[in-house]
């Protein structure tokens, strides 16, 4: 019993320690420190054996497709401070290249749907959001089985469109985010009675963004108020880089997969999204997603 | 330092806990509700949105102080209403309003203070004698060479195939006299559609300022306005008719027509209504409209207390009840 006790009682006292740094961090806002989410501190012996993902050389890809539900809350300070909320659909597509050392991975979503907002349902707003990343983690350790950790980058464009049902003149809003990412995976494969399962989660968080919104009194940019909507034309002329102070998210993608045969693996997927634009346009965004993801190993 | 052998577990909780602790932290809640909450939303949304303190000679935070004080967590939310109302008021503003689910305030002093200037059922009665063509949502009719239209709002879609029916109609006549008493306003791009036909090459109209951040006074610099000119053109003489009705969009068209040198505007001065009208949802569900911009007349004037005419003329209440139109006939007179 106390052996048990001893081994959970550091990951809890960690994982505290780990929430409480976080909040500090946050309220600090520090702007320009990288967040490290998961900090692991192995150390490994002769006594455990690395196990490869693959032969030397060669290269796994793999196709997914996953429709999935996304319940979105956001709060939009322009249109009000009111939360709007719905369950909308999504789809993506990615391809993976797993190597022995490395991972990629290019992924595709988007997802369309109507939100209402919760102290009174009459009132309603579109929601559009789409993203596309490219991912490059590689392994850390070599003797870690049936644990596999990875760091890395990635560059993101994420960007999220509402239109107001009922507002007169301006009824638009927009964000949009290019990024640069430090980015990390933990999996579990399982041995035993449950081989051929395997958990992962992913988490990313920005640290250099190109970030545009409308002009604060306005559906359009900064350069030309009397337009409407995302000009991918003053792309340049209307983003601004922006670290955590103005701009701060955290993706964590988590999932547990099956392989089904050689060339075939299901997954479901729980990946939750925050976001943040602390700008004269304040947006505060939270999007959990379930799906069921294919992927077809080629 | 562990061995990863020993730490599986802790591992798997401790991705976990970081998960839903930064889920927890983050999760977006809702806004408080209660009266105080919703009067210090109302009025710091205001603060930072409204467009006009200055030109109204408006001391907002005196405003906070004077209406706060009647404001409790045990006020209802009817009494609410009539003390954010109100304080609302205070801008004396045509564009600002709030509206709940059982009722609606806004400001109609720009108006009712005044005289109508205007009865439709004495121009289609007596001068039109029922008999007058539409197109689209205008009426018109020539008597004697000299046309007549009324466009009652800016709300209702004139496309630019029934503007160009209609102008091909009245391009025949000595002059003509356009209508727009009563027109509250409207579509601004029905605006662009009728005024491109009186503008003979492209046109600074008017600036627009709008709120660059939420300090009061944060404004962007002036943004000019143009608009082209339209295919087919009238140039010949031209009355317009305006009374205090004539607000928001209708304004704006009062403002572009003043401009042109074959354009004479007869009737009272317009409501005005220069700023443009935004929405805003109260954590309570009631909806707010506010002034969010200002608009300024090509020689920088800001055009919110309304466009003066070149000849005032009024209609008594006597000319009114015999269904005379004294302005409509004086400008009549002036295309003779």
């Amino acid at each position: 019993m106390t052996k048990h006790k001893h081994r959970y009682r550091p990951a809890i006292k960690y994982g505290y320690g780990c929430i409480d740094a976080m909040n500090v961090l946050l309220k600090l806002a520090i702007s320009k420190v990288i967040i490290i989410m998961l900090v692991v501190q192995v150390t490994y012996t002769g006594h455990l054996k690395a196990q490869d993902i693959a032969p030397e050389g060669l290269s796994l890809w793999a196709l997914s497709l996953q429709p999935s539900l996304n319940r979105i809350n956001v709060i939009d300070r322009k249109f009000s401070s009111a939360r709007y909320s719905g369950a909308i659909p999504g789809i993506s597509l990615s391809v993976d290249v797993t190597q022995r050392t490395v991972s990629r991975k290019l992924h595709v979503d988007f997802s369309k749907g109507a939100l209402n907002m919760q102290e009174n349902s009459r009132f309603l707003l579109n929601h559009t959001s789409f993203y596309i990343g490219y991912a490059q983690l590689y392994k850390l350790g070599r003797s870690l089985a049936p644990f596999s950790i990875k760091a890395g980058g990635s560059f993101t464009v994420d960007y999220a469109e509402r239109n107001y049902e009922a507002f007169i003149n301006s009824d638009l809003s927009y964000e949009f985010a290019a990024s640069l990412n430090a980015a990390a995976e933990l999996s579990y494969s399982f041995q035993n009675s449950l081989e051929g399962f395997r958990v992962a989660a992913r988490f990313r968080v920005p640290v250099l963004s190109a970030i545009q919104q409308p002009s604060f009194a306005s559906d359009g940019p900064d350069s030309d108020p009397e337009k409407k909507g995302f000009q991918p034309s003053s792309l340049f002329k209307d983003s601004e880089f922006a670290s955590f102070s103005k701009y701060f998210r955290i993706s964590n993608h988590m999932t547990l997969e099956k392989e089904i045969g050689s060339r075939h693996k299901l997954a479901l997927v729980y990946s939750w999204n925050y976001y943040q634009f602390t700008t004269s346009r304040e947006v505060r965004s939270a999007q959990h997603l379930m799906g069921l993801s294919y992927s077809f190993i080629l | 330092m562990f061995k990863i052998r020993r730490c599986r577990g802790s591992l798997l909780i401790l991705v976990l806990m970081m998960a839903l602790g930064c889920e927890k932290k983050l999760d977006i809640k809702d806004e408080a509700t209660d009266s105080v909450a919703i009067f210090d939303e109302l009025w710091s949304v205001m603060d930072q949105r409204y467009s006009m303190f200055s030109f109204k000679e408006v001391d907002w935070d005196r405003v906070y102080t004077e209406y706060r004080q009647q404001v409790t967590t045990e006020t209802d939310p009817l009494q609410l209403f009539r003390i954010c109302s109100r304080m609302l008021e205070t801008l004396k503003d045509g564009h600002v309003a709030l509206l709940s689910e059982k009722d609606t305030a806004g400001y109609l002093g720009f108006y009712t203070t005044y005289a109508a200037n205007f009865s439709y059922r004495n121009i289609v009665d007596n001068y039109l004698r029922n008999d007058y063509k539409t197109k689209g949502p205008v009426i018109y009719k020539i008597v004697d060479g000299v046309g007549y239209l009324y466009y009652r709002s800016f709300f209702d879609t004139f496309t630019e195939t029934e503007v160009n029916a209609l102008f091909g109609e009245l391009v025949q006549t000595k002059g003509l006299i356009v209508d727009v008493r009563d027109n509250t306003g409207g579509n601004s791009a029905n605006v662009i559609t009728l005024f491109s036909h009186f503008l003979a090459e492209r046109k600074l109209v008017k600036y627009n300022v709008y709120k660059s951040s939420a300090g009061r006074n944060d404004f962007s610099s002036p943004d000019p306005f143009y608009i082209e000119p339209s295919n087919l053109i009238y140039s010949k003489p031209v009355v317009l008719l305006t009374n205090r009705k004539c607000y928001s969009a209708c304004n704006d068209f009062v403002l572009y027509m003043s401009d042109l040198s074959n354009v004479k505007i007869m009737g009272d001065q317009t409501g005005g209504g220069g700023g443009v009208p935004y929405n805003y949802i109260l954590s309570n569900g009631w909806k707010l409209q506010y002034s969010a911009t200002a608009t300024l007349s090509p020689e920088r004037i800001n055009i919110e207390n309304g466009i003066q005419p070149d000849i005032n003329i009024g209609i008594t209440t006597i000319e009114e009840n015999t269904g005379k139109d004294p302005i409509l006939e004086k400008a009549f007179e002036a295309l003779q």
